[in-house]
């Protein structure tokens, strides 16, 4: 930000009209109706989280001098974070055609870590792949689960509802596997745990929506 | 309505609760600790099978939670069961012998299958259970209270890592499985899978009525009825090369999947251990539905799928997904 001013509503009016950062501007002042477009900006110009930052920086100094800390600091905890994140296993890895050895690592890690994403990412991956509709890579990072969120339940939505009970997604199709699977399971030995204590979770066949 | 049937359960609860802990205790040489072992198992069967009870039965995996109310009647040789989901969607499960209605109330669809196909893949407690002890070492565990009912706990350790350590908790009165844990492997062993009943009336008065109830309006329902034949792998010209260790072909069927499509029937090969279960199906691979070859896991269930060839493989197992490859790679097409 190369026209550092006292508060971000004086930026707005210092910035030329076709200048993107007036919808940062706007949105550091509280204007709803500027978030989808400083977001987008926020996301493709580097510049923009400079300006954005730099908006924040400067409320924080207005508000106490405690805030007023070396921008180093918030980058060093994103640098962090970021390396946390890219060190973290990948719970679901799609299996590269014809390759054979894949890394078995995540299914390795403790379970305490792996059950808190297992359910909720595997099942949006499973969601991806089997909607015919949908194309695009299957590898759903964890991290990214949000937004594939939204892109499952909308390109799924003409074929068959995407269901979201109880933070599940569902593949029509998988599912169908797994209800094949527990049936069977349960016929063959009914004194196992599966036999009495089987769950019901299994939703519509994707045929239902018809 | 229950309380007679809880009267008339009382002595006979009473009776056995005294006589259990001799034989859980008889741990003097192996021979009499695996009779035992094998006695439990098919007690906890048949305590399944021909008990009469309503609870609430609770599942867990991964922090996620769902629940649902169970019915179990028998009344002489007709087995009643219902199950409904308590959580999320609506649906309900009902059985009566061998018919096995799954309804979605909220979709009107109802699914109707013929148990029949499937029931010839059921053993009996004699061929299944001593099947399982050559995989899983049968332990006892000391005793807990589940349900506010006194249970005696089994610890059943597999000997290899192809499968999963199971801890079961039985009812001392009646042999009914109160609860079952599925636990990972490592030092720390994290329960993967834990299903249980949080509360649980056994020895009710049988009311088949209620049960069937549920499956007497479903006129403006869409009926499924999925296709189903028995088959063998040899038939349908495909072999498991390489036997995975421990597990036995439980059945083959050639089913009609639904999302499949009504024309392509799908090949599922069912392997049992005794205890627990892997299916593989196979089926025509079709570059518009199969995509990408992937892993997953929900729960103690792991499913991957695989391209061979021409053909698309599919196992779901409730066992670590290391021993999915085994399957997916040892099955082969043999003309």
């Amino acid at each position: 930000m190369n026209t550092p001013s006292i508060h971000p509503a004086g930026a707005a009016d210092d910035l030329p009209d076709d200048d993107p950062r007036r919808w940062l501007s706007a949105l550091a002042d509280g204007d709803a109706a500027a978030a989808q477009r400083a977001c987008s900006l926020w996301r493709d110009d580097a510049s923009a989280r400079q300006a954005w930052h730099t908006y924040h920086l400067i409320g924080d100094v207005m508000r106490s001098d405690e805030l007023a800390r070396a921008p180093q600091r918030d980058a060093a905890f994103l640098a962090g974070l970021r390396a946390r994140l890219a060190t973290e296993p990948v719970v679901l890895a799609p299996v590269a055609p014809s390759q054979k050895a894949r890394p078995r690592q995540p299914w390795l890690m403790p379970a305490a870590a792996a059950a808190g994403f297992v359910v909720v990412a595997g099942v949006l991956v499973l969601t991806r792949l089997g909607q015919p509709g949908v194309s695009g890579p299957a590898a759903v990072m964890a991290g990214a689960s949000g937004a594939g969120l939204t892109a499952v339940s909308s390109a799924a939505a003409p074929v068959a509802p995407a269901r979201r009970d109880a933070g599940f997604i569902r593949d029509p199709l998988l599912d169908e596997y797994l209800r094949a699977h527990q049936s069977a399971a349960g016929g063959v030995a009914a004194a196992a745990p599966g036999g009495t204590l089987r769950r019901v979770d299994v939703t519509v066949p994707a045929g239902a929506s018809r | 309505m229950t309380e007679p049937g809880l009267k008339r359960w009382l002595p006979i609860a009473t009776l056995l609760s005294c006589l259990l802990p001799l034989g859980v205790g008889a741990q003097g040489n192996g021979g009499a600790l695996m009779a035992d072992a094998r006695a439990w198992l098919s007690r906890i069967h048949a305590a399944a099978s021909s008990g009469n009870y309503e609870g609430t039965m609770v599942y867990s995996a991964g922090g996620a939670l769902s629940s649902s109310r169970v019915w179990h009647y028998c009344v002489g040789e007709q087995v009643y069961e219902k199950q409904e989901a308590l959580d999320g969607r609506q649906q309900r499960i009902v059985r009566h012998n061998d018919s096995v209605h799954t309804l979605w109330p909220q979709a009107r669809v109802a699914v109707v299958e013929k148990r029949e196909a499937l029931g010839a893949w059921s053993t009996t407690p004699q061929t299944v259970d001593p099947q399982a002890l050559d995989q899983y070492e049968l332990r006892p565990d000391g005793s807990a209270r589940v349900a506010g009912r006194e249970a005696t706990v089994f610890l059943l350790e597999p000997r290899d890592a192809l499968r999963y350590a199971q801890r079961l908790w039985a009812d001392q009165a009646t042999g009914l499985m109160l609860r079952a844990d599925v636990i990972g492997p490592g030092a720390e062993r994290p329960v993967i899978e834990s299903t249980a009943f949080s509360e649980i009336e056994i020895g009710v008065k049988p009311q088949p009525e209620t049960v069937l109830k549920a499956i007497r309006r479903i006129d403006d329902y869409r009926i499924v009825r999925p296709r189903q034949k028995r088959t063998t792998l040899d038939a349908e010209g495909w072999a498991l090369a390489r036997p995975v260790s421990g597990f036995r072909l439980a059945g083959c069927l050639r089913r009609g999947m639904e999302t499949a499509g009504e024309n392509e029937p799908v090949l599922q090969a069912v392997f049992s251990d005794g205890l627990t279960h892997v299916s593989v199906f196979l089926e025509a691979y079709d570059a518009q539905r199969h995509r990408n070859e992937m892993q997953a896991r929900q729960g103690a269930t792991a499913t991957l799928t695989r391209r061979r060839g021409d053909h698309w493989v599919t196992v779901v197992g409730d066992v670590p997904p290391s021993t999915l490859p085994l399957f997916a790679d040892a099955i082969e097409r043999r003309r």
